[in-house]
C-alpha cells in the first residue's frame, strides 16, 4: 500500500471511530457540541504516555479511552438531564475549559503543542473500527440498545418502563468519550503534531456534521457521514476557493431533500429528535 | 424498529467496502509516465486566515517556475508545479503530503505558508522523506519534528529581531515599555518573550503588560489600560492584522506613545497598514526582507517581478516562495536529479542533501543561509512611512 | 480609569445586544436557531464599509444599507434553510444554516481575501471629555443607533399590529393561525427583522473594532447565543440585559485579569446559571419556557 493510500485509509478510519463514538452518546437523544475535549483528553493522554513513559500506543490507547471515560461519565452526570441546546451549550463550555487548560499547561508545551508521536498503523486503526462497529451490533441487538432507542424516544416513558435512564445515558456517554478519546490518541499519532487549537469548536462542528449528514438513525449512517466528508477534502481539493462554497451548498441542498440525513427513513416511523427546548419544563432525569 | 440483521450485516460490509474503495481510490495515473518533467508539489490554503499569504505564495511560487521553463528549464527538464489545496485543515493536510509522495512523486514542496500548517507538513513529508521547503512558516521549534527534510526561508523573531529591536530602543532612548500579546497563541507569545527579553537587557521599565485574544476583540479595553500607565513605547506582540487595529484603537485614543513591532509586522505585507491605516504611521518594526533591495541580484529579481506582476511592491511570501522554488531548482541541477521513473527517492536525497548545504544563496529576498533547516536573514530595521514599511536603510 | 472600562464594557455590550435580539426573535417566532445571523452579521458590515470607502457617502447611508442587506440576507437564509427544511428534524435546520455561514464565509474571503477590512473613523474630530471618562465620535454613534434600534424594536413589538402578531406567534404558532394571524408571512418578518438587527451590528461592531474580519462570523453567533441563553431564551428584555453583562464582564476581565480568560468566564457563567438556573438569569420561573 502506498503511503498516499496508507494515510487515506487512516484519517478515514479515525473519522470513522470519532463518528460511531459520537452516535453511541446520540443513540440515547444526547448532543454534545464538547466531544472535541474527549477527543484532547485522549490524544494528550497517549502523547504524554507515548513519549515521556515509552508506553508502547496501544497500551496508550487503552489508558486514553479510560481517561475519556471518567471525564464523559463526570460531565454526563451533571450534563444529561438538560435539554438539546442547553447540553450542548454545557458540554461546549467544558471543551473551551479543557482546551484552556491544556493551552495554559507547560508540561505538554501549552499552546506550542507536543510533537515526535508516531506509531498510528492501518491495521491499528482498522482493528479499532472493527472492535467498535462489533459493539455495536451487538449494543443494537441487546436490551440496553433497545434502552437508548427508549431514552431517546421518551425519557419519561422509558423511565415509567422502569428503565435506569441516568444510568444508561451516562454510561452510553462515557463509552462515546471513551471511543472518542482513542480516536483522539490515534489521531496524535498520526498527525505526530498536536496543539489545543486542533481540538476547537471547528473539530467539534465536524464530528456533528458526519453524525448529522450520514443520519442518526442507524450507526452505519454515521459512519458513511464520516466517510464521505473525510474524503471530500482529499479528492475535491482542485475546486480550491470553490471547494467551501460548494461544501455550505451540499449541506443545505441536502437538508432540504433529506433532513434525516444520507441514510434513515424520514416522516413517520422515523425518529423523533428531543426539541431544541421543551415545552414544558420537565422531569429531571437525574 | 431495529433492524439488527441487516443493519449490522449491511454496516460491516459497507465499512469494510467504503474503506476499500478508499484504499483503491488513490491508484491510478502519475506514476511512471517516464517523462522528463521535475514535479514540485505547491501547498496552498483557500480557506482560513491565511488564504491570502497562501495566494501571494502561489502566484510566487508559479512566477519562478514560468521563468524557469521560459530559460529552457532545468537541464532541459521542465519543470512542473503540482498544486494542493489543504483547505487550512491539518488531518487534510496530513493526507495531501502522501498523494504529492506517493501518487504525485513529487521531488520536492514548497509550502505551506503559515506555522500550524508547516508543522503537520513538513512532520508528514520529513516522515517520508520529501524535502520541503515553507515560504513564511516563523514559529519557533516549527521544524522541531522535521529534520533533516524540513527547511523554512522565514527566520523565527527571536533571532532575527532582537539586535534591530535593541538598537531602536537605543536610539529613540526608550525608557517606558508596555506589552500587548496573545498568550493563547504560540507566535505571538514568543514574540511577547522576545520584546521582554529585550527590554530586560536594554534597560527598559516594562510598565504593563496586556493580552487578547486573535482575531476577534475590541482592543478598547486593553489600550485604556496601556494608557493609564502611561509607557513611551507600545510593543505589539500580535499578528498584523489585529496590530493594526491596535494601533488604531490607541490612535482613536489619543496616545501618542511609539509602537513597536517584530518582523512579523512588516512580513505580513500590507496588512498591517491596510487594518490600521493612518494610525501605523512612524511604527518602527524589525524586518527580515526588503521589497526594494539595492543588493544587486535582489534588486534586478525584483524590478523583473514588479514588471511582471504589475505590483510596486512584491510581497515577502512571493519573494520566499521565488527562492524556494529556485534552491529546489538548483539543488536538482547541481546534482543531477532526473524526474521521474524510479530514481525519486535518490533525487529527495540529492535535494534535501544540497538544500542543508546552501550558504549565502543570493536570490529575490536577498542573501538565505540554512542552518539546521532554518533560513539566516538579513537584520533589518523598517518604519511606516506614508501608507506603508519601507527598511531604513541609513539603520543598516 | 475604571469609569472609562465600565464605559468600554456598556459599549461592547450594546453592540452584542443588537445581533443577540436578532437571534432571539426568530427562537420566539420559530423555536428554530439560525446559526447564520453571525455570518449575514458579518457580510453586511464587509459590504457597509466597501460601500464607505468607495463611494465616500455618509456614515448613515452606508449604515442603512449594511441594514437592509442583512435584512434580505436573512430572509434569503430563510428560504434556503427553513421555509422548504422539515421541522420534523431541529437538527435539520441548525445544519443547513451553518451551511448558510459557510458559503458566506467562503464567498467573501474569496472575493475579498482572508485579511481582516479596515472600517473607516466616523466623527473622528468629536471627542466629549466627561471627566471620568472620554467618549469618541464614533463610540457616541455606536451607542445612539443601538439605542434607537433597540427602543424601536421594543416599540414596534409592544404597540403595532405586526409586532403583537410577532408576539402572538411566538407564544403559540398554532393557536394564532387559528386566529387569522398570517403565521408564515410573521415568520418571514421576524427574519427580516433579525437580519437588519444583525447586519446593523454588524456594521457598529466593525466601527468598534475599527475592522472586520471574514471569520467573525462564528464567534458572533456563539456570543448572541450566550447572551440569549443567560437572559432567557425568547425575552427582550433579558436579552438586553444580558448583552450589556457579557460586554461589562468581558472588558472588566481583560482589563484586571487576562483575555485568554474573557471568553471562558463567560461560558462558565453561562453553564452555572443554566445547571442552576435554566431558565436564565432575567426569565421568569416557569413563563419563558412556556412561551419558547
Amino acid at each position: 500500500m502506498s503511503s498516499f493510500n496508507e494515510a487515506v485509509v487512516l484519517q478515514v478510519g479515525i473519522n470513522v471511530l470519532l463518528a460511531l463514538g459520537y452516535w453511541i452518546a446520540v443513540s440515547t437523544g444526547k448532543y454534545s457540541f464538547g466531544h472535541t475535549a474527549f477527543m484532547a483528553i485522549g490524544a494528550y493522554t497517549a502523547s504524554i504516555l507515548t513519549l515521556n513513559f515509552s508506553w508502547s500506543l496501544p497500551l496508550a490507547m487503552g489508558a486514553a479511552g479510560v481517561t475519556a471515560a471518567v471525564a464523559g461519565a463526570l460531565i454526563g452526570w451533571m450534563a444529561l438531564r438538560l435539554s438539546l441546546l442547553y447540553l450542548a451549550i454545557i458540554t461546549f463550555v467544558f471543551s473551551q475549559l479543557v482546551n484552556l487548560l491544556i493551552s495554559q499547561w507547560d508540561y505538554v508545551d501549552g499552546a506550542s503543542g507536543m510533537v515526535g508521536m508516531t506509531g498510528t498503523t492501518v491495521p491499528l486503526v482498522l482493528g479499532c473500527v472493527l472492535l467498535v462497529v462489533g459493539y455495536l451490533v451487538l449494543l443494537s441487538r441487546s436490551r440496553l440498545g433497545l434502552a437508548h432507542k427508549a431514552i431517546r424516544e421518551d425519557e419519561r416513558a422509558a423511565m415509567a418502563s422502569g428503565l435506569r435512564i441516568t444510568r444508561i445515558a451516562v454510561g452510553a456517554f462515557a463509552t462515546s468519550a471513551a471511543v472518542t478519546g482513542v480516536a483522539g490518541a490515534l489521531s496524535a499519532h498520526q498527525l505526530m503534531v498536536i496543539t489545543p487549537e486542533l481540538f476547537g469548536p471547528h473539530q467539534a462542528l465536524v464530528i456533528i456534521l458526519y453524525c448529522v449528514l450520514g443520519g442518526v438513525e442507524y450507526f452505519w449512517g454515521a459512519a458513511i457521514g464520516a466517510i464521505v466528508l473525510s474524503l471530500l477534502p482529499i479528492y475535491f481539493d482542485w475546486l480550491n476557493e470553490w471547494y467551501e462554497i460548494v461544501y455550505g451548498l451540499l449541506f443545505v441542498a441536502l437538508m432540504i431533500v433529506r433532513p434525516q440525513g444520507l441514510i434513515g427513513r424520514g416522516g413517520d416511523g422515523g425518529i423523533r429528535l428531543p426539541r431544541l427546548v421543551p415545552r414544558r419544563e420537565r422531569e429531571s432525569v437525574g | 424498529m431495529i433492524r439488527t440483521g441487516t443493519a449490522g450485516r449491511v454496516a460491516v460490509g459497507l465499512t469494510a467496502a467504503s474503506l476499500a474503495l478508499a484504499a483503491c481510490g488513490g491508484e491510478g495515473s502519475g506514476s511512471g509516465d517516464g517523462s522528463a518533467t521535475l514535479k514540485i508539489g505547491l501547498v496552498t490554503s483557500s480557506a482560513g486566515p491565511f488564504a491570502s499569504n497562501a495566494k501571494t505564495m502561489e502566484a510566487g511560487a508559479e512566477y519562478a517556475v514560468k521563468l524557469l521553463n521560459e530559460a529552457g528549464g532545468v537541464k532541459g527538464a521542465k519543470l512542473e508545479l503540482v498544486k494542493v489545496d489543504s483547505q487550512n485543515k491539518p488531518a487534510t493536510t496530513a493526507t495531501l503530503i502522501p498523494q504529492l509522495a506517493a501518487k504525485q512523486k513529487v521531488l520536492a514542496i514548497v509550502g505551506p505558508v503559515d506555522s500550524a500548517g508547516c508543522e503537520v507538513a513538513c512532520s508528514t513529508a520529513n516522515k517520508l522523506k520529501v524535502p520541503i521547503v515553507s515560504p513564511g512558516a516563523a514559529r519557533p521549534g516549527v521544524l522541531k519534528n522535521s529534520r533533516p527534510y524540513g527547511f523554512t526561508i522565514a527566520q523565527p523573531d527571536a533571532d532575527n529581531s532582537t539586535p534591530v529591536l535593541t538598537k531602536i530602543i537605543q536610539s529613540r532612548k526608550l525608557k517606558r515599555a508596555a506589552i500587548i500579546s496573545d498568550e493563547a497563541n504560540a507566535t505571538t507569545k514568543a514574540q511577547a518573550d522576545l520584546f521582554r527579553s529585550v527590554f530586560a537587557s536594554a534597560g527598559v521599565q516594562v510598565v504593563k503588560s496586556v493580552t487578547f485574544k486573535s482575531g476577534d476583540s475590541s482592543f478598547a479595553s486593553q489600550v485604556t489600560s496601556v494608557a493609564g500607565a502611561k509607557p513611551d513605547v507600545l510593543a505589539l506582540a500580535a499578528g498584523p492584522d489585529d496590530a493594526g487595529r491596535i494601533a488604531r484603537e490607541a490612535r482613536s485614543q489619543r496616545q501618542t506613545f511609539a509602537l513597536l513591532g517584530t518582523g512579523s509586522l512588516q512580513s505580513g505585507g500590507a496588512a498591517y497598514v491596510a487594518a490600521g491605516g493612518e494610525a501605523t504611521e512612524g511604527t518602527l518594526a524589525a524586518a527580515q526582507y526588503d521589497p526594494h533591495s539595492e543588493t544587486p541580484a535582489a534588486k534586478a529579481l525584483l524590478e523583473k517581478a514588479q514588471a511582471a506582476t504589475g505590483q510596486t511592491d512584491i510581497s515577502l511570501n512571493f519573494a520566499y516562495a521565488f527562492d524556494a522554488v529556485h534552491m529546489i531548482a538548483k539543488a536538482v541541477e547541481e546534482k543531477g536529479v532526473k524526474g521521474g521513473g524510479d530514481d525519486v527517492a535518490k533525487g529527495r536525497v540529492a535535494i534535501q542533501e544540497s538544500l542543508n548545504a546552501v550558504q549565502n544563496y543570493q536570490g529575490m529576498a536577498d542573501a538565505t543561509t540554512f542552518k539546521d533547516g532554518i533560513a539566516q536573514r538579513p537584520q533589518l530595521q523598517a518604519v511606516v512611512k506614508d501608507g506603508k514599511f519601507v527598511i531604513d536603510k541609513s539603520a543598516g | 480609569m475604571l469609569a472609562q472600562q465600565l464605559f468600554n464594557g456598556l459599549l461592547l455590550g450594546a453592540t452584542f445586544c443588537l445581533v443577540a435580539l436578532g437571534f432571539n426573535l426568530v427562537v420566539g417566532a420559530m423555536d428554530r436557531l439560525n446559526f447564520a445571523l453571525g455570518e449575514t452579521a458579518m457580510l453586511s458590515a464587509v459590504l457597509g464599509a466597501l460601500i464607505m470607502t468607495e463611494t465616500r457617502v455618509p456614515f448613515l447611508v452606508s449604515f442603512a444599507a449594511a441594514t437592509l442587506i442583512g435584512g434580505g440576507v436573512a430572509v434569503a437564509v430563510y428560504y434556503v434553510s427553513f421555509r422548504f427544511v422539515s421541522a420534523d428534524f431541529p437538527t435539520a435546520s441548525i445544519l443547513s444554516s451553518l451551511g448558510c455561514g459557510l458559503v458566506l464565509t467562503a464567498a467573501v474571503t474569496k472575493a475579498f481575501g482572508s485579511h481582516q477590512r479596515s472600517v473607516p473613523d466616523v466623527l473622528s474630530g468629536v471627542r466629549l471629555d466627561l471627566g471620568a471618562f472620554t467618549v469618541s465620535g464614533a463610540q457616541l454613534v455606536i451607542l445612539l443607533l443601538a439605542t434607537l434600534l433597540t427602543a424601536g424594536l421594543y416599540v414596534f413589538l409592544e404597540r403595532t399590529p405586526w409586532g403583537t402578531a410577532i408576539r402572538a406567534v411566538s407564544d403559540d404558532a398554532t393557536m394564532s393561525g387559528l386566529l387569522g394571524v398570517p403565521v408564515q408571512r410573521v415568520i418571514l418578518l421576524t427574519f427580516a427583522l433579525s437580519g437588519v438587527l444583525a447586519g446593523a451590528a454588524g456594521l457598529l461592531t466593525g466601527l468598534a473594532y475599527h475592522s472586520i474580519s471574514p471569520f467573525d462570523g462564528f464567534t458572533t453567533t456563539l456570543t448572541a447565543l450566550m447572551i440569549i441563553v443567560l437572559g432567557g431564551l425568547g425575552s427582550v428584555t433579558g436579552g438586553v440585559l444580558a448583552a450589556l453583562l457579557i460586554g461589562l464582564i468581558q472588558t472588566l476581565t481583560v482589563a484586571y485579569l487576562s483575555a485568554t480568560l474573557r471568553d471562558l468566564i463567560v461560558f462558565i457563567l453561562v453553564g452555572i446559571v443554566l445547571l442552576v438556573r435554566p431558565q436564565g438569569l432575567f426569565g421568569r420561573n416557569a413563563g419563558v419556557l412556556e412561551r419558547v
